[in-house]
């Protein structure tokens, strides 16, 4: 409690006054309390103003200045409870500007009066689109270089073409030259202020709000499956070039709003490859029905559907574990089967789960999911997933169906509880949407990430997002493994016992520990690194480690989404 | 000193302590590959300039990826001399560490590519073990020091090269952070070793270039730096230097202030000690009368300007105590390496190996590997960007011979080829406005097809390129110069001398390169049919259109 704290900073205070005041003040206090004149803790909590304003800070950069002003602009707004976004101009759509209110825009001039170059696909699609923008009001912050002739002419360029499609400047903008740190944070003054001064405070509301976005998805589990039909948005691979991965970052949009909580997983159905229907339907000399293969299980073929395959084509096949088409052309058969026939014994194949990277509260329309494309080799073949080959070979546009699988188990604690969360490689999927989702909310617990892959060049998913959450303040502490960066492995159980000391204190204060991503290895080494810690920490047995971990686990304090 | 406000490099360096800024907490901050926005100025005069690929900026953008950064980093190596050694340990540092591709810069030294972050405290500690450092190799301090370096043409070139590793050694920062940032992490207690009277906590308002120039040949540049000595040679012993001062090239598109500048000779020197005051005084002027806060005019020669060549050369006498003498003669007849093989005075050869634009090739690397391990040789980095295999001994030449003849070394170049020069500019140098390293042998190679048609193939013709205007290929020293204005576009710059003693001027500018071709074509066809008896293309196209 800080109580305590309270009284003995009102004692210090009150050092020294006379009977006759302190009675004045205990008198003026009560008055105050009386007539309703002063805000309780209570109140204080809600009477934060409801912000009208939700700014979005765009920024070009080419030497990293405006990218770091936008990120302390970012964070000014964070501090004034603003809820605010940041994008980079490499990747925000210009079609989105129409749907904006209010934009702040920090850019460069490069060489001879241009953009910089990662935002000159903006500013082209700007001159060039035709955009209604009446409803956008904004503000250019402009960094150059006065020894340049073309001072800040990006700048300038960029609020001629806003204001062409009716945008309204609503702050002077600014031209900064190289040293700009002082003009900008005036600046940053007025738009804040800006920001502020259109915001109400209506008491009765703001309470009203916060015990809803409070709520936990406690009616989660009475939650059902619900389909939806959508196109793929976007798709692209995180990795970069040199990468031995493809973890591709797929985002799916439907015109219905998408009910769906942090942790909460999407069911994608998988089809087959065309080429390996066609092939196979060809086999059956019935080619142009390949499409009736589409949704059938005919990779991975064991137990069963093995057994009856034997029988129909009295065949005898030594494989565990084998997919259609190599039985087919191992195992010629011994009887002449009819495609119908075949069809009997195939099963439908089962949808598959990815957990969710994204926040309903970012785009209620979209959900995203983190896929790791599965490639492996089997019989000296190579040969990927069904599931991720599908996702990956949709192209933007392309219809998907899907639906929203619920997680009871994995879901964010109360906003002010604090969260570890361990998610190497596609494991960072839910918490993606856990931080997207507290910076929205403004929850006030605090976040901590153990995130690790094979190289901190090509495979940091998500870099650009967490480095803003960690400049926000979103992000309370990073720790990062890549494994092939130097002579020896270093995964995230090593980041874990090398943080045990401050694991434990977060830990005993109540934060919750979640791990996502695979279940072999990794779950496995994470949860005897916790052994180990808690062992550590409580001078225990390893049984009694074990056992403090399960209770941690059946408490709540502990969850688990591996696969 | 100016009255107007700092450049907000100056508090950086002030409140640096002694050059550690935040670099220790910027190695250790995971989530990015760059280090701290004022870190990015400080680790500079550890030698390195943090980079990023600029080709990738936009997909690693969409990717959710941060900017693709690494570091470049430059070795301190005056004189441009190491041993055989040294040259093994580079050539596996560079395996391991960076792009793996070796850069010879036109300072006489190494660099290389591509080094990520968590990359640089064990780079830099195999470079220790070799006693190689990066100290001040770039920064607002005394860099590299320079000085020719073919000793088959003059037999005092040890003692020049004394000299330049002694010059470098005054001139160094005497904070220890290099060694406590990226060695071995204690820190230095005892600050009192560190205390500089020189560089004090502000060290000088922009980089210093010092360069020795063995007459008659002109590899140096010498009038390209702020301080150039001219050895001055009387039967062949070397008897002191004529002093050069303020000398740069590097000019700002569309500042009208900035300018290039060849250093002006001001006297001659007759002894070590003197040379040596002077040399330390010119510094201590600059440091106190530079101009801190327009880093575009804070070179050398404006601090010159600004005081008059007289009025500094009497505060240089004055701080130096010395009375400079009356510079003595000397004449520059060659400015290109000798390539192939050539015998010294004292009958070991020397190979000079032509490396173009810097970049040592595959099949290069490779064979210098091989030669190194031998130990017949050292490794001598020459300002053409070219490599002298030297000191080898009658007995081993053989040896060489095989791997030359093994390893396809030996190529034929055009004369153009040779006296070509371009420094790194796209995709790293943050500066470049077009390319330079990238591009550079592709356009010669379709100058030579002009240079055959106009019959001037063997004409050794100096061509350079800088991808921008501060000028590291020294463009402005070439006749036919190249300074990027923007993508795919260069002015033409004419009228420079061969040996590196007159600047160019722009005479067209933002040609494409078609444009450039027609132009060069044109031009040829003229300096054939109008040249005088033995006149050099640049001595030509000064007379024509700049008097």
């Amino acid at each position: 409690m800080q109580f305590d704290q309270k009284i003995s900073a009102l004692q210090k205070q009150i050092q020294g006054y006379s009977r006759e005041e302190l009675l004045w003040f205990n008198g003026y206090l009560s008055g105050l309390l009386a007539n309703n004149q002063i805000a309780t803790t209570a109140q204080l909590e809600s009477i934060a103003p409801t912000i009208q304003l939700n700014p979005v800070v765009l920024y070009g950069s080419e030497t990293g200045n405006s990218k770091k002003l936008a990120f302390e602009l970012l964070k000014l707004f964070k501090q004034n409870n603003i809820q605010a976004r940041c994008f980079d101009l490499a990747t925000y759509k210009v079609k989105q500007l129409a749907k904006e209110e209010f934009v702040l825009f920090i850019c460069s001039t490069q060489g001879e009066g241009e953009a910089p170059v990662s935002a000159q696909r903006f500013f082209g699609e700007l001159e060039h689109e035709a955009l209604d923008l009446s409803t956008l009001s904004y503000s250019v912050l402009g960094l150059g270089d006065s020894s340049y002739p073309l001072f800040c002419k990006a700048a300038e360029d960029l609020q001629i073409l806003l204001n062409k499609h009716g945008g309204v400047l609503s702050i002077a903008s600014q031209k900064l030259d190289v040293d700009y740190k002082t003009a900008a944070h005036q600046w940053f003054k007025e738009v804040i202020n800006h920001v502020l001064n259109k915001s109400v405070t209506p008491i009765h509301n703001a309470v009203e709000n916060r015990q809803e976005l409070n709520t936990q998805p406690k009616e989660i589990s009475t939650r059902t499956k619900r389909s939806y039909k959508g196109i793929i948005g976007h798709s692209i691979i995180l990795n970069d070039r040199e990468s031995n991965k493809k973890t591709y970052h797929i985002e799916l949009e439907s015109d219905e709003e998408l009910d769906y909580s942090p942790g909460d997983a999407v069911g994608i159905y998988p089809k087959n490859k065309h080429e390996v229907c066609a092939e196979i339907a060809t086999l059956f000399k019935a080619t142009d029905r390949a499409f009736e293969l589409e949704k059938l299980t005919i990779t991975g073929l064991s137990g069963n559907t093995l057994k009856k395959l034997e029988d129909i084509l009295t065949i005898e096949v030594t494989d565990k574990r084998i997919d259609l088409i190599d039985l087919l052309n191992l195992y010629p058969a011994n009887k002449q089967v009819t495609f119908d026939q075949l069809l009997t014994v195939l099963v439908p194949m089962s949808p598959r789960l990815y957990s969710i990277s994204s926040s309903a509260l970012t785009n209620s329309h979209q959900v995203t999911i983190t896929v790791a494309l599965a490639e492996f080799e089997s019989n000296g073949v190579n040969k990927s997933g069904v599931c991720s080959s599908f996702l990956s070979s949709l192209s933007v546009g392309q219809d998907i169906e899907f639906y929203i699988h619920p997680n009871s188990e994995f879901y964010l604690p109360n906003a002010d509880t604090d969260i570890v969360m361990v998610g190497p490689g596609t494991g960072i999927a839910p918490f993606r949407s856990f931080l997207q989702h507290r910076d929205l909310r403004g929850d006030s617990g605090r976040n901590w990430l153990f995130f690790g892959e094979q190289h901190f060049v090509c495979d940091f998913y998500y870099q650009t997002e967490i480095q803003q959450w960690l400049e926000s303040g979103v992000l309370t502490k990073l720790d990062t493994a890549f494994s092939r960066d130097q002579k020896y492995k270093i995964y995230v159980q090593d980041r874990l016992r090398q943080q045990s000391k401050q694991l434990w204190q977060w830990i005993e204060s109540g934060a919750i520990l979640y791990v996502c991503g695979q279940k072999s290895p990794m779950s496995q080494d994470v949860e005897n690194a916790l052994v180990e810690i808690i062992r550590e920490n409580t001078q225990s047995s390893e049984e009694q480690a074990v056992a403090y971990l399960d209770t941690m686990f059946l408490n709540g304090q502990y969850k688990k989404d591996v696969y | 000193m100016s009255q107007d406000k700092l450049s907000p490099i100056e508090s950086i360096k002030q409140k640096s302590d002694g050059l550690r800024g935040t670099l220790s907490q910027s190695l250790q901050d995971n989530y990015t590959g760059n280090v701290r926005p004022d870190d990015e100025a400080l680790i500079k005069f550890h030698g390195m300039y943090v980079q990023d690929d600029r080709d990738r900026r936009q997909e690693r953008a969409e990717k959710k990826l941060d900017k693709l950064y690494s570091f470049m980093i430059r070795l301190r190596i005056p004189g441009g001399v190491i041993t055989a050694k040294q040259w093994q340990a580079i050539h596996e540092i560079s395996e391991q560490y960076g792009t793996g591709v070796l850069k010879i810069t036109t300072r006489q030294t190494i660099q290389l590519h591509g080094l990520l972050k968590h990359q640089l405290s064990d780079t830099i500690k195999g470079f220790i073990t070799a006693k190689l450092d990066a100290i001040a190799a770039c920064g607002d301090v005394n860099r590299n020091v320079i000085c020719s370096s073919h000793p088959q043409v003059s037999p005092i070139f040890e003692q020049i090269h004394n000299y330049a590793d002694r010059i470098s050694t005054m001139l160094l920062p005497k904070t220890q952070s290099y060694y406590e940032i990226w060695i071995d992490d204690q820190k230095v207690y005892d600050r009192s070793l560190e205390s500089d009277p020189l560089y004090e906590d502000n060290y000088l308002p922009r980089k210093f270039k010092i360069a020795i120039a063995i007459p008659p040949t002109n590899d140096v540049d010498v009038f390209a730096n702020d301080i150039g000595l001219i050895a001055i040679i009387e039967n062949e012993q070397l008897i002191g230097f004529n002093i050069a001062i303020g000398g740069g090239l590097s000019t700002t598109h569309g500042n009208e202030k900035t300018y290039s500048r060849l250093a002006t000779v001001i006297g001659f020197s007759d002894n070590e000690q003197d040379t040596m005051k002077l040399i330390y005084e010119v510094l201590t002027i600059q440091r106190d009368y530079g101009n801190r806060s327009d880093r575009k005019q804070a070179r050398l020669k404006y601090t010159i300007d600004q005081m008059g060549v007289d009025n500094f050369v009497a505060e240089l006498e004055k701080r130096a105590g010395v009375r400079l003498q009356a510079p003595r003669a000397y004449t520059f007849t060659e400015r290109n390496d000798r390539k192939g093989w050539q015998q010294a005075e004292d009958d070991s050869w020397y190979y000079t190996l032509f490396v173009e634009n810097g970049v040592v090739q595959p099949n290069q690397k490779e064979f210098l590997s091989h030669l190194a391990k031998l130990r017949l040789s050292d490794f001598r980095f020459t300002c053409n960007q070219n490599l002298i295999l030297g000191e080898i001994a009658t007995e081993d030449k053989w040896m060489v011979e095989k791997l030359i003849k093994q390893f396809t070394i030996e190529t034929t170049v055009s004369g153009l080829r040779e006296s070509s020069m371009a420094c790194v500019a796209m995709p790293t140098c943050p500066l470049a406005l077009a390319e330079a390293q990238r591009y550079l042998p592709v356009l010669v190679s379709k100058v030579e097809p002009l240079l055959v048609k106009h019959d001037l193939t063997n004409d050794q013709i100096s061509i350079r390129m800088t991808g921008c205007p501060n000028g590291c290929g020294r463009s402005y020293l070439a006749e036919i110069g190249f300074v990027g204005t923007g993508p795919e576009q260069y002015n033409l710059m004419l009228g420079g001398d061969r040996y590196g003693t007159r600047l160019n001027k722009v005479y067209k500018a933002k040609l494409s390169e078609q444009e450039i071709l027609e132009q060069l074509d044109i031009l040829f066809d003229r300096y054939k049919k109008e040249a005088l008896d033995s006149e050099t293309f640049g001595d030509f196209s000064h007379r024509k259109f700049f008097t």
